[in-house]
């Protein structure tokens, strides 16, 4: 039996947004399938331990505490990564804020803030990940966390929809660049999850969506954050060697009905 | 790794039109990975050669020559591999021809070979696989092969592409209706490829497609066969357990430009 397709050996992996949740999950993943990974998000203490757990597993990490929405800290994440274990070969660029509310409701500043952290910062780290990997000549291969509100509609997430579609255009936009540089530029769009997103309030937890979940969703249950490992590891490596441009729905069959 | 989500060990995989092209790799990448290889096809012939492949590299493999486009042998094939190997886990449907001509040269035996073959067959393969998987209690994985012209015109397709937006469609379908069974229905959507699929016109091997696979397809080139063995793994893994009524574009990026 072999699997080794998916490995990802000597592979340098940037994980965004990898303190917690999905993105936590995606980090721990990747190590286990052989890849060195820098956990990078806000909050040191978050990156330090998921580095902490790798490394306990096993893996190589290292913690970069970085703040998304500043050019510079996209630059310095790539460059201490790339002091560190050599090179960059995957950069999943998974941070985010979701916050929910009535479109008529939302303020200028919390459009601004979807906007800038979900879809401009991730413009930006995407072009820092490129910017390299194309100055490397190696290839590679770049991931974003997108989500199922690009692609459908859901309650309350008019700006964040807005930025998650930006996002799967801007992902077909980068493959399109990218392809004569052999590098890949791939989205996974995950449904409703167990994993409660940052902003997201409480508003995920009623009875009420629930049964909406159990509705909506073929599956009648929310993902895991460990059922997101598999989809990025397949993106990420050699499996996928002819995939560009593709938005990859996590979501239980939700965006099919 | 610890747990590899991508094993396929004691699965039990049917592929249809695996006596050659995408068939036949994807059926040798399902047997890498582990499962036991059902192969079948018209000819013995080439799913004989396919098998002495997968018998040297180690794995399982199991011949069976049909006609998929008859209810009573697709009957028999699903009980041919439940009599090898106990059970069906993984259902990849993947026969099918592509009559290339213009849309006013299609006459009625074109229409029905392709709507005949591609669809209504790739659905009869589905309604007893589906069936049987039910009937052993649930779970399972069926992948269909579509195509990129399920959703971008591609000349000379009319027909072609009408047989595989319908197979989209029928994913999105079965997802749901079998969702509750645990079984998970995806498709892989190739686009412009190195093999000749049965009944291909030289309508794909013109200067003038060359010059477009070249300079409007992102990736620039043909997909190798083997490129197809990664997607249809992940999909019909665990790794892909939150992934269903999805059509997985494995064509360089064609889809997305």
């Amino acid at each position: 039996m072999s699997t080794r397709l998916f490995d990802l050996t000597g592979k340098v992996a940037v994980v965004t947004g990898s303190g917690r949740g999905l993105g936590r999950a995606m980090a721990r993943g990747l190590a286990a399938a052989g890849a060195k990974v820098a956990t990078a998000g806000r909050t040191a203490a978050d990156v330090e331990a998921v580095a902490d757990e790798i490394r306990a597993a096993g893996g190589e990490a290292v913690a970069i505490p970085f703040d998304a929405v500043s050019r510079a800290g996209n630059r310095r994440l790539f460059d201490e990564t790339v002091a560190r274990f050599g090179h960059l070969d995957i950069a999943v660029v998974n941070h985010g804020v979701g916050r929910a509310k009535p479109a008529v409701e939302v303020t200028d500043a919390e459009l601004a803030e979807t906007i800038d952290i979900n879809l401009k910062s991730a413009f930006v780290c995407g072009q820092e990940a490129a910017r390299r990997m194309v100055a490397r000549g190696a290839g590679g291969a770049i991931v974003f966390t997108s989500s199922t509100g690009s692609l459908a509609a859901f309650a309350n997430l008019s700006t964040y929809g807005a930025a998650k579609g930006g996002v799967d255009q801007m992902c077909r936009h980068f493959a399109q660049e990218l392809a004569p540089h052999g590098i890949r530029v791939n989205a996974v769009n995950p449904g409703y999850m167990e994993h409660r997103m940052r902003g997201s309030g409480k508003r995920h937890e009623t009875p009420e969506m629930a049964e909406e979940i159990r509705l909506a969703t073929p599956m009648a249950r929310r993902g895991r954050s460990e059922e997101m490992v598999g989809p990025v590891i397949f993106l990420a490596s050699d499996a996928a060697s002819f995939v560009t441009g593709h938005v990859l729905p996590v979501d239980g069959g939700y965006v099919a009905v | 790794m610890p747990t590899d989500p991508f094993d396929l060990t004691g699965r039990t995989a049917v592929v249809t039109g695996a006596s050659r092209g995408l068939g036949a790799e994807m059926a040798k990448a399902l047997a890498r990975a582990g499962a036991n290889a059902v192969l079948a096809a018209r000819g013995r012939a080439g799913l004989d050669a396919v098998a002495a492949e997968i018998a040297a590299a180690g794995g399982a493999a199991h011949v069976v020559a049909c006609d998929a486009t008859r209810r009573s042998d697709v009957e028999g094939l699903i009980a041919a591999a439940v009599d090898r190997f106990g059970g069906l886990d993984i259902m990849v449907v993947n026969h099918g021809l592509g009559p290339a001509k213009s849309l006013l040269e299609i006459d009625d035996d074109d229409l029905d070979a392709a709507i005949g073959v591609n669809l209504k067959s790739a659905y009869v393969c589905a309604q007893l696989a589906g069936g049987r998987m039910i009937a052993q209690g649930g779970g399972g994985s069926i992948v269909f092969t579509s195509s990129s012209a399920s959703r971008v015109a591609c000349w000379g397709y009319s027909c072609y592409g009408a047989s595989k937006g319908g197979i989209d469609q029928l994913v999105r379908q079965l997802a749901q209706e079998w969702a509750r069974h645990g079984i998970r229905v995806n498709a892989i959507n190739p686009g412009y490829t190195e093999n000749e699929m049965a009944d291909t016109a030289d309508i794909h091997d013109t200067p003038e497609v060359a010059r477009f696979i070249e300079r409007v397809i992102p990736f620039g080139r043909r997909g190798r066969v083997d490129e197809m063995g990664g997607p249809v793994v992940f999909l019909a893994s665990d790794a892909a357990s939150y992934v269903t009524g999805h059509c997985l574009f494995v064509d360089g990026g064609y889809a997305a430009v």
